[in-house]
């Protein structure tokens, strides 16, 4: 009988109960849909869950975008029923129709009842925000993607130590009334025991309650370091097909547990589609062509988000993803790693500022007292995945900073080595490495090991005369403002222009590095360091913010003028300041003030001759 | 004297209830199965209504009953009756209760039914049997409206089989719903009255002159 006989075959309600679904049914209302009531119905029934039963109307952005044709079956305004938003998306009505109306309250409560359901509009929720165009940022959330894992973890972990017995283990979990439980070691995440654990590997197999804990756990699960963004933490999950993530300090100790509804919380769930879609490839073929779309979400993601910072944070944890991918893949060929092994980030994807021009900047950090034969392991792995990501579309990088380059396979030993080289004998060649790899980042590996050996890194770097030598570079590149205030630009064959990477980005990237290793930081983001070194006495509050915010303009910029000539000859970098409005002008001038200013504060303080 | 004042102060009532837009007006869609055409001889089965206050419908509160009638109801050989199956009548309800609940969703509301005669006739027969008033507003036609507006030139009859209820709503480009039942067919019919009268009416348009438009003004 209708309409529970169209629900039926209507996903996502045909993955409901029967019951559900009849209960659905008598929450629905109908309406009939023409051009001339479609957006008031739409305004005035909101939020809801529209369901098109017939007609054919297209949902447009508030640009006039056409964002989707909705036919027979096609279900809008749970984006609104998501995050509570006002709807700003207009339909206009093709040919005139049925649509069925389920309210708020409704959805809501099949949304509790079926996580199937729910999945469903997370998921295409996703999808829609990727398709969608910007212009609707009203201000009220601010990009959930930016956003430590550890501001949303609230509870303390429920933890038991693997000695415990599964009978005493399930006591734990249903006194708390959770699913799963962290297995902790001397304060170190060993585990994670779920339900689905209990079911499998106990119930099912007739094991004895008395067995530990131990026995049937997940060991070493996949977890994620509270300082890194939810984006990691919502990549991490669609990887592994999880719905918890311990959550740990950098000291590799529980600090708390992330579900995938702690995420759908933060309702801004945009890049999970493309990152999932990237982590379902199932072959190198496959991966290519996911990673091909890459450049156009990246496009819409762009054009929709406020901080354009967020972008190259997505950039880089897509291309994360694609790692993460290709070694699996190998692994798949290859056998799984015969030791203890991080894949490093150097460099823009360490530092998450990548661009869609970005070249690699990777390389390994392996265990000491390997094998000619693990070696050789590893020799193959730096091939097979920078050759991966090259067909990925992430440029090979001309300086050989690849972890296909054995110079950049070391142990920890070597690497150590190598730090200690350039610190202690600082030649024109070493400073430009150290502007390369001390901005590093773990990719794959288990996180203790890399930040053992970053930690060391971190003590090398804090060398005065090193110091001193880095500040003097960055006092060479010369900001190009010249006399009464003028751009300084560059004739080259595209007109005049002044190249903002290098004059600007990079060089605020190297002031934050100064200061970020004399303080003995380890992590890689500029904006990141900028944020650690708020209460620092060496930078003042007032020129960190003008630096950050000189960051953040000069990206937004480049990021605009990489959208704007993307696909075409011209350079991605370089851009001529008279094509640019008499604002940007102006915040471009007094960007490039704010650099100069620090980069004299750097010379004064870092090195003794003084700029 | 007074009764009639009485009737008369009500019709005026109505008349004015009908000077607002029909789209700020009420309406009951309903439709009834029978065991046969003849009030006095058949019975009804089962009987749907719902509401519709243009352009939504309240499919999910829309009513639908089935009457077993005691013993006296012969499904004979044939396993069902428009869809009614043995099991449905083993739920039935109150015929009395169902009638007063359809009086009181009727009270100043506007009866949409397709080809009314049939309907309306059981209605009467229905509230003499239970002594209960059916007082609408006025009833929308969907058969009579659709004749209306395709089927104008007296030389060109509609043929067999035009004028049917799917045949009026694929014309209207509804989709096709392939269960004759009670339940079905109010949805079929109260879809297919807006299809027409939004295809046809301005949004400010008089009730009553809406109701012109399929001359079964009561």
């Amino acid at each position: 009988m209708e309409p529970d006989k169209f629900l039926t075959d209507c996903p996502p309600f045909d993955g409901l109960e029967a019951e559900q679904r009849q209960w659905a049914v008598s929450q629905l209302q109908s309406v009939y849909m023409n051009e001339d009531n479609c957006n008031d119905i739409l305004r005035q029934m909101r939020p809801a869950l529209f369901i098109v039963r017939s007609g054919v109307y297209d949902l447009r952005g508030s640009d006039g975008r056409l964002i989707e044709r909705l036919e027979s079956g096609d279900l809008f305004g749970f984006p609104s029923l998501l995050t509570g938003r006002e709807i700003v998306n207009r339909l206009t009505a093709i040919e005139d129709g049925i649509v069925y109306v389920l309210p708020q309250h409704a959805f809501d409560r099949l949304r509790n009842a079926s996580k199937q359901f729910e999945q469903y509009f997370i998921r295409a929720h996703g999808e829609r925000l990727l398709t969608e165009k910007g212009g609707s940022n009203d201000g009220s959330s601010d990009d959930w993607t930016e956003q430590t894992v550890g501001s949303v973890v609230t509870m303390a972990p429920v933890s038991l130590s693997s000695d415990t017995s599964i009978q005493d283990a399930a006591k734990v979990m249903s006194e708390h009334g959770i699913s799963s439980v962290l297995v902790v070691d001397d304060g170190q995440l060993v585990g994670i025991l779920t339900d689905r654990d209990l079911r499998n590997r106990v119930i099912a197999q007739g094991l004895s309650y008395e067995v530990t804990v131990a026995a049937v756990m997940t060991q070493l699960p996949e977890s994620v370091e509270e300082s890194r963004s939810l984006l990691d933490a919502l990549t991490t999950m669609t990887a592994n097909n999880v719905h918890h993530l311990p959550v740990v300090n950098s000291n590799n100790e529980p600090v708390g547990m992330v579900t995938a509804t702690d995420l759908i919380r933060q309702q801004r769930s945009e890049p999970v589609y493309l990152i999932s879609a990237i982590r379902k490839a199932e072959s190198r073929e496959q991966l290519i062509q996911e990673a091909q779309k890459v450049p156009e979400y990246l496009k819409t993601f762009a054009n929709r988000v406020k901080r354009t910072t967020v972008v190259g944070q997505l950039m880089a944890s897509l291309t994360d993803g694609m790692t993460r991918q290709l070694i699996q893949l190998y692994e798949k060929d290859y056998g799984v790693a015969p030791a203890q092994y991080s894949w490093l980030a150097f460099g823009s994807q360490g530092r998450e500022d990548q661009t869609l021009s970005s070249d690699q900047d990777n390389g390994l950090l392996l265990a000491n007292g390997l094998s000619d034969k693990q070696k050789d392991w590893f020799k193959g792995l730096g091939e097979y995945v920078c050759e991966g990501l090259h067909e990925c579309g992430i440029p090979l990088c001309p300086g050989n900073i690849m972890a296909s380059n054995p110079d950049c396979r070391g142990t920890t030993d070597e690497w150590l080595a190598r730090f200690r080289n350039w610190t202690q004998s600082p030649t024109p060649k070493a400073l430009m490495y150290c502007q390369i790899f001390f901005d590093s980042r773990a990719v794959v590996g288990n996180n203790r090991f890399y930040q053992n050996y970053r930690e060391q890194v971190a003590k090398l770097a804090q060398n005065e005369m090193f110091l001193g030598n880095l500040a003097i570079l960055v006092n060479r590149i010369s900001v190009p403002l010249g006399l009464f205030n003028r751009f300084r630009t560059e004739d080259t064959d595209e007109g005049d222009t002044i190249d903002i990477k290098r004059y600007g980005i990079a060089l605020i990237n190297d002031i934050a590095r100064i200061y970020a290793l004399q303080a003995g930081f380890t992590m890689p983001s500029t904006p990141a360091r900028l944020k650690a070194l708020e209460s620092s006495k060496l930078l003042n509050r007032r020129d960190n913010q003008s630096l950050l915010e000189a960051w953040q303009f000069l990206t937004q910029l480049r990021l605009n003028h990489q959208l704007a000539v993307w696909d075409t000859d011209k350079p991605k970098n370089a851009l001529d300041p008279d094509e640019l409005s008499t604002l940007s002008r102006r915040q471009l001038k007094s960007a490039f003030k704010i650099i100069k200013e620090a980069q004299q504060g750097v010379g004064l303080k870092f090195s003794r001759q003084g700029y | 004297m007074g009764k009639l004042l009485g009737a008369l102060a009500d019709w005026y009532q109505r008349r004015q209830q009908l000077q607002k837009p029909w789209t700020q007006q009420r309406y009951v869609a309903l439709d009834i199965e029978t065991t046969g055409l003849d009030p006095k001889k058949h019975q009804v089965l089962a009987i749907a209504w719902m509401s519709i206050e243009p352009p939504v419908m309240h499919t999910g509160s829309a009513q639908y009953h089935v009457f077993s009638h005691g013993q006296e109801l012969e499904l004979g050989q044939s396993p069902t009756i428009h869809g009614l199956t043995r099991q449905d009548f083993l739920h039935s309800s109150e015929p009395r209760q169902t009638y007063a609940m359809l009086s009181r969703a009727l009270s100043g509301a506007v009866l949409v039914c397709h080809h009314k005669g049939m309907d309306w006739r059981f209605l009467k027969h229905i509230e003499k049997q239970f002594l209960i008033n059916f007082q609408p507003l006025g009833i929308f036609d969907t058969l009579a409206f659709e004749k209306n507006s395709f089927f104008k030139d007296p030389d060109h009859p509609p043929k067999k089989g035009q004028l049917t209820l799917s045949a009026c709503r694929s014309r209207h480009g509804l989709p096709t719903y392939t269960s004759h039942h009670a339940f079905t067919d109010t949805l079929a019919c109260a879809e297919l009255f807006l299809a027409q009268a939004f295809k046809n009416a301005e949004p400010e348009m008089k009730t009553l002159e809406l109701l012109r438009k399929c001359k079964n003004l009561i």
